[in-house]
């Protein structure tokens, strides 16, 4: 994989570095819906998660040659 | 409740079927699977140990939020994987490191002290980790055989104990059968992936059970949460110290998913390809992420069912035990084990390897092992390491009964990880900046270790004098520095506080001795080795080495801790990769480099650098020659890759001039051949005129003969000036000289209109044309040539069928992105050989009929007239009786 490919990989960490950190993630705790069970907290820091794996996947798809 | 004697009886029964599936991978009759990478992102899986299983739900039960940094950490730090961990496993492998001692040793110029160093960092921060998990095991034992637990009276009757030993034992088994470390290890890497895949699995059937059997599904247990338990303690930051463990548990897991031993021995030195990497970096994120999905739920559902002061870590063991549900608490309790086993394999065999290659070796039996026969040296190495698995067991028994009962798993995984942070600086910076120095490294970690001791360790184990003094008279006797409020900082907590001022003076003190002292010209090779790695060539390259080698003395080096055998192997190889240096200065250094390496697997990179320098002469160089020396070297790489890229543009603009070369000649022989042909076929009808002409001469010749001669003269040059004709439109049409103005014209109209001509003609015979005409079909068409196609296309069939029974079909549909007209026959249809050349000019069958000869141009000029309409004309090889050619044509836009 060349060299700036690999960039996009640091890029989508950074990114979840700053999602992740406490003033974005105390924002989060303010929301009060529930998805299927899950209160919003969880929800939204799941779905970033599982976004993650998502995104990760598709550059692997597309770059890894 | 299950009895004792059962649950004995499934545990060994289990302990054997693993025994039996590394037996397998070891004699490679699973070794497709064991190379697989999903069995690599599994092995990752022992991150998640019993502090995991069990840990994480009981901090989930008691501080809500607080348990997921701990994945959060390797979750945003895994993508970057492909960037930090790819060169960490390249200068692994190409240096046979076999665990992080040894990598940091060799960054750091092979240095034998911060080897033993990082060891005894691991070893401080492991042991208490590994005690914990046979504590959980021994816990649980209890809780699912009697609902209790209780202490054992002696070693004996402690069911940990024996499984402790077996697990000894495996790891001696499977994790010790090499001398050399940094060789994979393909049985325990497949039973650690079998543990990873069926600790998820009960622990998904756990969580399944307890939300949905036991509750009606995540909204009752989210409702009853929300009305009994002070549910906003689960979703959000109740004080500024949550807040801060967030913020500092996220890079203390980030750090640990490099640092701790065991994620460093499977995620290098197991490695074995870079696929099995790129998949871990969406496979593990999503591994932890399934491992997360009922923590919450399990820890509120025992919250609300199981009685106050319960403890919470064991929650998903005690809610089945509670309604009775003995297989699923079996579950639970084997895949918590399965964690635990994993994870002391693991931990154990890097120890052991750690210990061997950074401690006893290098400053026990040396001395030793270069005077050895060789198979002496690899079972003394061999049992060197089994010893130390079972002592690191043993002593992790023993500390197991020294701990406080009050301390939760979730504690002492954090003090593991604090104490692996400490090779973070070291690390990391390391990586990327060439002037960090084992001095700073080695400064830096004991200065980091320090302040852990005295922040966290001396005020936890309430240390009388100490404490006492530190909280009353601050460091150096100076009030304003007291351990829990260092310069003001009261806000955080002993871990947190011991976090952030180990990591601050770690990284300050190492970057400051690293700036301030020069290092030796070597540590500074290595430091170049790493942090200048280019992937395409091999370590040997950036190896300076001036000074006279002793070949075979270093040969017979080799050979005492090797074997000849593996020693040949090896060195024929080296000389086969190595072919293209012979006869050049630096051939000692690159055979020097080699033996190193091959070295370290086996004894340890300091060992290795010990040994070899005592059989070579080695002239010392200055820092700054080189410095000099590896720009030089680094230049002519870069000089070697833009050739070898001029070459590769020159091989294919070479391969691209002999293919042009190629199809200039094929042209030049079409067009011989072409003339050829055009030649004859004008030759018959001049011939033909001038014999008629020349009878028209004579005077006496009937005057019914003159007319019949002038008739045919007549016809002749009709069927010149036709041939002629049809090659000038060919010729036009393939050189694209002439361009076709197409418009939208309905089909449906259009083809009964160009075929028209033929039924006057038709009408005495048994000849049938067939319509079939999608209504209002539009395309794009010059209405002219198309109708010359048509024609041609029809006239060809009428040459072909039968003059009773003769049926032409012309069928015209639109599809999705074209339209497709096609002419299908009941005539002799085409022979296979002939296909491929019938829109070939001039090209007529040798199978025709008499009756059917023509110029041989009419499919030709089909051809260039519907390509000419960016279209595409082809045989349906497919038709078993008669002929179909079809017209694909592209549709035309409706406005």
């Amino acid at each position: 994989m060349r060299k700036r490919d690999q960039q996009k990989f640091v890029v989508v960490s950074i990114v979840l570095g700053i999602l992740f950190i406490f003033p974005i993630v105390q924002g989060l705790s303010q929301f009060q819906f529930q998805v299927f069970g899950f209160p919003a907290f969880y929800a939204i820091v799941f779905a970033i998660w599982l976004s993650s794996v998502g995104i990760t996947f598709y550059l692997l798809k597309r770059y890894d040659k | 409740m299950i009895s004792k004697p059962l649950l004995s009886i499934i545990i060994i029964a289990y302990l054997i079927l693993l025994f039996v599936l590394a037996y397998l991978a070891e004699q490679s009759r699973l070794k497709k699977f064991v190379g697989h990478p999903f069995i690599y992102v599994l092995s990752l899986g022992v991150y998640c140990s019993a502090w995991t299983y069990y840990g994480s739900i009981g901090i989930a039960a008691k501080n809500g939020i607080e348990f997921l940094p701990i994945y959060l950490g390797p979750v945003i730090v895994i993508p970057a994987w492909i960037f930090i961990l790819k060169k960490v496993i390249q200068v692994s492998k190409q240096n046979n490191v076999a665990s992080i001692a040894d990598f940091l040793s060799l960054r750091y110029g092979n240095s034998r002290f911060l080897g033993a160093l990082v060891t005894f960092v691991c070893l401080v921060a492991i042991l208490p980790y590994i005690s914990l998990q046979l504590k959980a095991v021994s816990e649980t034992f209890q809780l699912i055989t009697t609902k209790q637990i209780v202490k054992p009276g002696s070693f004996t009757k402690d069911s940990s104990f024996y499984i402790a030993l077996t697990l000894g034992l495996f790891s001696a088994l499977f994790g010790t059968n090499s001398s050399d470390a940094s060789q994979g290890r393909s049985g325990v890497l497949f039973v650690v992936a079998i543990e990873s895949f069926l600790k998820l699995l009960f622990f998904l059937i756990a969580g399944f059970y307890i939300t949905f059997i036991v509750f009606k599904g995540p909204h009752e247990i989210l409702q009853q949460a929300q009305e009994q338990l002070h549910f906003n303690h689960f979703t959000a930051f109740q004080s500024l110290e949550d807040v801060m463990n967030w913020q500092f548990l996220i890079p203390l897991s980030m750090f640990a998913i490099f640092l701790l031993p065991r994620q460093f021995h499977i995620a290098v030195v197991e490695n074995k390809s870079f696929k099995q990497l790129h998949t871990s970096l969406w496979a593990f994120p999503l591994y932890l992420l399934l491992f997360n999905f009922f923590v919450i739920f399990i820890a509120w559902a025992g919250n609300l069912l199981l009685p106050e002061g319960t403890k919470a870590d064991y929650y998903s063991l005690l809610l089945p035990i509670s309604r009775g549900n003995s297989f699923i608490s079996l579950l639970v309790f084997m895949g918590g084990f399965s964690a635990v086993i994993s994870m002391v394999v693991v931990s154990t065999i890097a120890l052991s390897t750690m210990l061997s290659n950074n401690v006893i070796i290098p400053y026990g039996v040396l001395q030793r092992l270069s005077v050895n026969e060789p198979t002496k040296n690899k079972q003394l190495i061999l049992w060197i390491r089994r010893a130390l698995v079972f002592a690191i067991i043993l002593i992790s028994y023993i500390l197991l009964h020294s701990f406080r009962v009050e301390l939760s798993l979730f504690s002492i995984g954090l003090v593991a990880f604090l104490f692996i942070a400490q090779l973070a600086p070291s690390f990391f910076i390391g990586l990327y900046w060439s002037r960090g120095s084992s001095f700073g490294a080695i400064a830096g970690i004991f200065v980091g270790l320090l302040v852990c001791v005295f922040l966290y360790l001396v005020p936890y184990w309430e240390v009388p004098y100490f404490t006492k003094t530190l909280s009353e008279a601050g460091f150096l006797g100076l009030s304003s520095l007291p351990p829990n409020n260092l310069f003001g900082f009261a806000t955080l907590n002993p871990i947190q506080n011991a976090f952030f001022w180990s990591m601050v003076a770690n990284s300050f003190v190492y970057v400051f001795i690293s700036l301030g002292i020069v290092s030796h010209y070597r540590e500074r090779n290595y430091a170049e080795m790493v942090v200048n790695l280019n992937y395409q060539f091999d370590s040997e390259d950036a190896f300076v080495w001036k000074g006279k080698a002793d070949i075979d003395a270093i040969k017979e080096l080799l050979v005492r801790f090797l074997g000849e055998r593996q020693v040949e192997k090896a060195i024929a190889k080296f000389n086969e990769n190595n072919s293209r240096f012979r006869e050049i200065e630096n051939e000692d250094a690159r055979f020097i480099n080699f033996s190193e390496k091959l070295l370290t697997g086996t004894i340890g990179a300091a060992s290795a650098k010990i040994l070899l320098s005592n059989v070579t002469h080695e002239q010392p160089v200055s820092l700054y020659e080189l410095l000099e020396i590896l720009e030089e070297n680094r230049a002519a790489l870069l000089s070697n890759k833009k050739l070898k890229e001029k070459s590769q543009q020159l091989a294919k603009i070479t391969h691209e001039l002999k293919k042009a070369n190629q199809e200039l000649i094929e042209q030049d022989e079409i067009k011989d051949s072409f003339l050829d042909t055009v030649a004859h076929e004008l030759k018959t009808p001049i011939a033909s005129i001038r014999a008629s002409s020349e009878l028209l001469v004579e005077e006496d010749l009937p005057l019914e003969l003159k007319e019949q001669f002038l008739a045919n003269i007549q016809q002749d040059s009709e069927r010149l000036t036709d041939l002629v004709n049809t090659i000038l439109d060919i010729e036009k049409l393939q050189r694209g000289k002439e361009h076709l103005q197409l418009v939208p014209v309905n089909l449906s109209e259009f083809v009964p209109n160009s075929i028209s001509r033929f039924y006057p003609i038709l009408k005495d015979t048994g000849i049938k044309i067939e319509l079939n005409i999608e209504p209002n079909l539009m395309a794009n068409i010059h209405e002219n040539r198309m109708s010359q196609v048509l024609t041609n296309l029809v006239s060809n069939s009428l040459k072909f069928i039968d003059e009773k029974k003769g049926l032409i079909q012309l069928t015209a549909k639109q599809f999705q992105n074209h339209i497709e007209l096609t002419v299908t026959d009941n005539g002799k249809g085409f022979v296979k050989n002939d296909i491929p050349m019938v829109f070939d000019k001039f090209f007529q069958s040798k199978n025709q009929l008499l009756k059917a000869k023509g110029s041989g141009l009419g499919l030709s000029i089909c051809k260039q007239i519907v390509e000419a309409h960016n279209g595409k004309i082809f045989i349906d090889e497919n038709v078993k009786t008669g002929a179909r050619i079809t017209i694909r044509l592209p549709k035309a836009e409706v406005e």
